[in-house]
């Protein structure tokens, strides 16, 4: 039987780190698709959002991210953006060796409806603060979907090394 | 090798339908996972039921939700005690062109000790909406039936339901 849940592909950065990462020429033989992934990033500060594009498309996102501290929640928004959210990256201001956690899931990604992607993220700093974050996300893109672009919001900052990223297919029969 | 994540039945609307059912859901999984692309009527919400033999529509399901949305402003959190059903998307269907997702997983649910609990993701396609929840249905009774159905109208032409079954080993 076909799997149902298939690695496309995986990525870990090298030394030196990425300005992004790209999963490009996606097969298009399954349903939807979804990316795991574990990261840092440069970024002087504790945390680094994070930010995704379909097939190279620079424009026409909208997104609302709910998200909490551990105090409170929080929830803000875009509605032209350049990138879709996906939650936060530890930064370089976090505790060493601390890598974020995140998944997206993107359903019906070879169709020509409009996509839509659903993220959750996880961000910790050793016991002094954590965040955790569920971002929906419309793309104006109704093309099927055959590159993935994964950066640092609006770009700017690299994705340090050794943080990871998976690309599951997933097929509905 | 074993299967791990399988599908079981998948659905596409050819016309507006108001209710889609799976049923005769086999009990060798662990867990469930429903993924819905619903194309629904402005202002409309989406529900689910569920059932062993026959759907249950008693007072037995609670939902509580977290959400956010451009209207309402700031996060919100509500919750929905002893209802009819179990609410997948709580504040509307925003558009009747294109879909919303929602990605729900159903854990034991052929497990005949206890109550069933799922955790439910959505995505709107206006973007400016975003929900998570968090069910139960109290029944002991396994889920070999799942239904999902609008408040009012019919899902529209294109939407899409697929279940999957989760083995644990």
């Amino acid at each position: 039987m076909a799997n149902t849940y298939e690695l496309i592909s995986s990525s870990t950065i090298g030394s030196g780190g990425a300005s992004s990462i790209v999963f490009s020429n996606i097969p298009q033989t399954y349903t939807d698709l979804k990316v795991i992934y574990s990261c840092r990033t440069d970024n002087a500060s504790v945390g680094q959002s994070m930010g995704v594009q379909f097939n190279s498309t620079t424009s026409g996102y909208s997104w609302r991210v709910l998200y909490g501290n551990g105090s409170s929640a929080t929830s803000t928004n875009s509605t032209s953006a350049g990138d879709m959210y996906i939650g936060e990256a530890n930064g370089a201001n976090a505790t060493s060796n601390i890598f974020s956690n995140g998944e997206f899931y993107v359903a019906n990604y070879a169709t020509s409806n409009v996509k839509v992607l659903i993220a959750e993220a996880v961000a910790e700093n050793n016991g002094t603060s954590g965040f955790s974050f569920f971002a929906t996300n419309l793309s104006g893109v109704t093309a099927a979907i055959t590159s993935l672009t994964i950066r640092p919001y609006s770009g700017g900052q690299t994705i340090q090394q050794y943080s990871t990223f998976q690309l599951y297919g997933i097929k509905n029969s | 090798m074993a299967t791990t994540y399988e599908p079981i039945a998948t659905t596409t609307l050819s016309s507006g339908t108001g209710t889609v059912t799976f049923s005769s859901i086999p009990n060798t999984y662990t867990d469930l996972v429903l993924v819905t692309s619903v194309i629904g009527t402005t202002g409309d919400y989406l529900r689910v039921r569920f059932g062993n033999g026959s759907i249950d529509s008693g007072s037995n399901y609670s939902t509580t939700v977290l959400a956010a949305s451009n209207g309402s402003g700031g996060p919100a959190s509500y919750r929905y005690a002893n209802n009819t059903v179990a609410y997948v998307i709580v504040e509307g269907l925003t558009n009747s062109s294109n879909p919303s997702i929602n990605v729900m997983n159903i854990f034991n649910y052929s497990n005949t000790s206890t109550y069933k609990t799922f955790i439910n993701r959505s995505a709107h396609t206006s973007g400016t909406v975003t929900e998570t929840s968090v069910s139960m249905w109290r029944s002991t009774s396994a889920i070999d039936t799942v239904r999902v159905f609008q408040d009012t109208y019919n899902m529209a032409a294109g939407s899409t339901f697929t279940l999957y079954g989760i083995k644990a080993a």
